[in-house]
């Protein structure tokens, strides 16, 4: 496995995120096109994401943010009729390639999904569950890592006295940071959340909000959220995607206060979506 | 009217009504066979009646009464008995008299008109034998070493001869059957040197040794044997029957005497459990019309465990392949309709198959591959409990296929997602997440399948089960369980007892008594099945799906 580099990039310097230099780069996405059967999903979108940062997709239903999520940790092989052109590097080598072990991948590149899917297990092994796929079984370590993680969860206090109690006895709020605990108990490099907080309340979507933003510290952060002003919180990015197009991509401030195409303006501006 | 039936009130009544017949029927069918079979149990009121016979002599019948009927007197006319032709109709009752030795029927019917006198006298016995059945009449006196004895006596020498049965059937099975089992085990390793030319005088000597060691141990065994035979054959209970004939029985014949008469009603209802007891634990006599049917218990729920044994894994794994694996093409949907299908096959077609190939053509090669010191005699290449168990696996695999089936598609894909998100291969996935979630679903395959399986004859019939078999599959020579093994079973046995026995008659409540043990037998291996379900739900319980 490969270790999480720490944070060298300032957040207050503005990336140039058409220019960016290799150790900037998490991933990089190179003329990507995919297909549901006959139909075209996502059209030759090209974008480089920064490390250490949080990136938002956002746009109307439909238009193609998921898909291009899943496409990061190819969750979208799990798709029979999903054909996918065009490149993702990590590391400056392509997912896609014939040697690439997906397993492997999924373990760097994380992925919380939109409804929070705990499994019927304990909350402890829930979070040290992907940390047993990989054969670590030292009840030391694995003590260790769940503590950490549900640490870096927020969820540490609230579990701690019933780390052995079915996880299924949580909340909603509850569920979805054991998720995301589950997800970095791994260390991957890269965290996508999908849409995190719509199956959630309004405190639960406040705390895991807080969280994204303690979590870019360790990790790059790719969320794909349908909640403008969510996006407006917590990324450092944005990219806005219409019908399978990536329209505009820049720095969160600058595409909603200054978006430079017509398309993004109306859809931040509630027109349509 | 209109709207009574717009309300929907009609149907509710209409489904109500089928629950309530479904109901009914089935606690209708339990206490049906529950109260047949349980009163076999119930020791009865023995009555005597003076009567007359065809040649209008008086007689004496000492017996229980087993049935009650009512029939035309004009059906009776030509008898000339001087019955009174006004009736329409006479009432006759079935007495079970017993005394093989002296009548050659057990039962006799005896019009009520003809009947002079009933009485229920508290000296009346019956006494319960090995062989001959019961014997119905009053006690004399008891003959010990020769000289005459007090009756007194006589509960404590029913318990000593039975302390002294046991042991010989101790000796019997247990020591001698072992020394036999060694002796042919010998026999079979020396044809086997013989057959693979590898004897040489040495071995030979060595086996032959052993073999009169083990047939030394055999002579000390029948002499104290033919000791104890001794003991038990010396004592005799003296009877008079109803014709007033006065005879003997030796107490090794006897197993129970009881005065029924002179019992309170909890004095029967301790008979009642002792008997239920003894039908429970022991073995069948005179052709299983008699006695207990603890080696058909033992042959049916040894069959279903290994039956659940197999069928388990080879069904999960097979729902687990067309579920998660096989191509989602026509030619999967082909194999899926299949495997329904299979579940539709007459059960009678799967003892055939497996008599074809499990016995003749699986066990054939196994006798001449591995046990050919024995031929021509089979040892796996005839009927017995692994054939019964395999093919009943078969029977019943495509449910246990298709509830897993239906299981493992209920998971939410969210659980997938979220353990192949996490790096987990699609195997880890299946074992560690899929697997322990679809647990209840395989469990309700598995409890379907024991319900199939224990309640299965017609196969059986072919595969494996004997109306009587001289030992368990499970004893203590090694390798204890022997799978070669005829068995007896529970299915088997209702219809030897109520079809093909001598005294059809007299085994009828032994049907219904078989029967009720059967379905209780069958309901708590289910019970436990669906205990172990209910935890497994509980433990994987999902919050919504």
């Amino acid at each position: 496995m490969i270790s999480v580099t720490p944070r060298t990039l300032d957040p207050k310097v503005k990336l140039d995120l058409n220019n960016l230099s290799p150790e900037q780069v998490a991933l990089e996405i190179k003329n990507l096109n995919l297909y549901y059967g006959e139909k075209q999903a996502l059209q030759n979108i090209s974008m480089s994401i920064p490390k250490g940062q949080v990136t938002a997709f956002i746009g109307p239903s439909g238009c193609g943010k998921s898909t291009l999520l899943r496409c990061i940790n190819r969750m979208n092989d799990l798709v029979d009729i999903c054909k996918i052109e065009g490149e993702i590097n990590l590391h400056g080598e392509n997912i896609y390639g014939k040697q690439v072990d997906v397993a492997a991948l999924r373990r760097q590149v994380g992925m919380v999904f939109q409804r929070p899917n705990p499994f019927p297990k304990s909350i402890y092994e829930n979070v040290v569950y992907g940390l047993r796929i990989m054969g670590e079984n030292n009840r030391r370590v694995l003590d260790e890592a769940a503590e950490k993680a549900l640490r870096s969860a927020a969820l540490w206090n609230e579990v701690k006295d019933r780390l052995h109690d079915s996880a299924l006895g949580l909340s909603g709020g509850q569920q979805q940071r054991l998720v995301i605990a589950r997800a970095i108990a791994i260390k991957p490099e890269v965290l996508l959340l999908d849409e995190p907080t719509s199956a959630l309340d309004p405190i639960s979507t406040l705390t895991i909000e807080e969280l994204i933003n303690d979590l870019k510290k360790q990790f790059t952060v790719v969320i794909v959220t349908h909640n403008m002003q969510q996006a407006a919180r917590v990324s450092d990015q944005t990219a806005f995607m219409y019908m399978g197009d990536l329209i505009e991509y820049s720095d969160t401030n600058t595409l909603f206060t200054t978006p430079a195409k017509k398309k993004t303006e109306d859809y931040i501006t509630g027109r349509y979506g | 009217m209109n709207s009574w039936f717009k309300s929907g009130s009609p149907w509710v009544w209409l489904s109500a009504g089928g629950v309530s017949i479904s109901l009914i029927s089935v606690l209708g069918l339990l206490w049906l066979i529950a109260s047949r079979g349980l009163s076999y149990f119930w020791p009865a009121d023995i009555y005597q009646f003076e009567t007359v016979n065809e040649q209008g002599q008086a007689v004496t019948v000492i017996g229980e009464i087993y049935d009650r009927e009512s029939l035309p007197t004009k059906q009776l006319s030509h008898l000339n008995l001087g019955l009174d032709p006004n009736k329409e109709t006479i009432e006759r009752i079935l007495v079970k008299t017993g005394n093989r030795e002296l009548v050659s029927l057990d039962f006799r019917w005896l019009l009520i008109p003809l009947i002079n006198k009933t009485s229920k006298p508290e000296e009346l016995v019956v006494v319960e034998r090995r062989t001959n059945g019961n014997f119905y009449g009053y006690i004399e006196g008891i003959i010990l070493d020769g000289k005459p004895e007090s009756i007194e006596k006589m509960a404590e020498l029913v318990e000593r001869v039975d302390d002294f049965q046991e042991e010989m059937e101790e000796l019997q099975k247990a020591d001698i059957g072992a020394i036999n089992y060694q002796i042919e085990r010998l026999r079979l390793k020396k044809r086997k040197h013989i057959l693979d030319e590898t004897l040489t005088l040495e071995r030979e000597q060595e086996i032959d040794d052993e073999v009169a060691r083990y047939n030394a141990d055999y002579q000390v065994l029948e002499t104290k044997l033919m000791a104890i035979r001794d003991k038990v054959s010396r004592d005799q209970l003296v009877v008079r029957a109803m014709g007033g004939e006065v005879i003997e029985i030796n107490f090794e014949e006897i197993l129970k005497v009881t005065y029924n008469n002179k019992l309170s009603v909890f004095g029967r209802a301790s008979v009642f459990i002792q008997q239920i007891g003894s039908f429970l634990v022991d073995d069948p006599r005179e052709a299983n019309t008699e006695g207990g049917v603890f080696p058909a218990i033992f042959g049916t729920v040894l069959m279903v465990l290994l039956m659940t044994v197999v069928v388990a894994p080879l069904g999960v794994v097979a729902a687990i392949y067309l579920h998660e694996y096989a191509g989602k093409n026509a030619l999967t949907k082909l194999l899926r309709i299949a495997v329904i299908n299979l579940a539709g096959v007459p059960s009678i077609v799967y003892g055939v198959f497996g008599l074809g190939f499990f016995v003749y053509m699986v066990g054939g090669s196994l006798d001449q591959l591995f046990y050919a010191e024995t031929l021509p005699s089979p040892t796996f290449g005839t009927p017995g409990v692994m054939w019964s168990a395999l093919t009943l696996a078969i029977l019943t695999l495509p449910v246990v296929i298709v509830s897993t089936e239906e299981g493992l598609s209920r998971i939410p894909s969210a659980m997938r997602h979220g353990s192949l998100a996490l790096g987990a291969t699609k195997a880890e996935t299946l074992w560690r997440i899929i697997l322990p979630i679809a647990s209840p679903a395989i469990m309700t395959g598995i409890i379907l399948a024991i319900a199939r399986a224990a309640g299965e004859v017609a196969p059986l019939m072919l595969v494996g089960v004997v109306k009587m078999a001289p030992n368990l599959p499970l004893d203590g020579n090694f390798p204890y369980l022997h799978l070669d093994r005829k068995f007896m079973h529970l299915g088997f046995h209702i219809y030897d007892v109520g079809f093909q026995s001598p005294n059809v008659e007299a085994a009828r409540p032994l049907v219904f008594a078989t029967a009720f043990l059967l379905v209780t037998i069958i309901v708590s291996l289910n019970m436990t099945a669906v205990t172990i379900r209910n935890r497994l739900r509980e433990k994987y319980r999902m919050l919504e799906h």
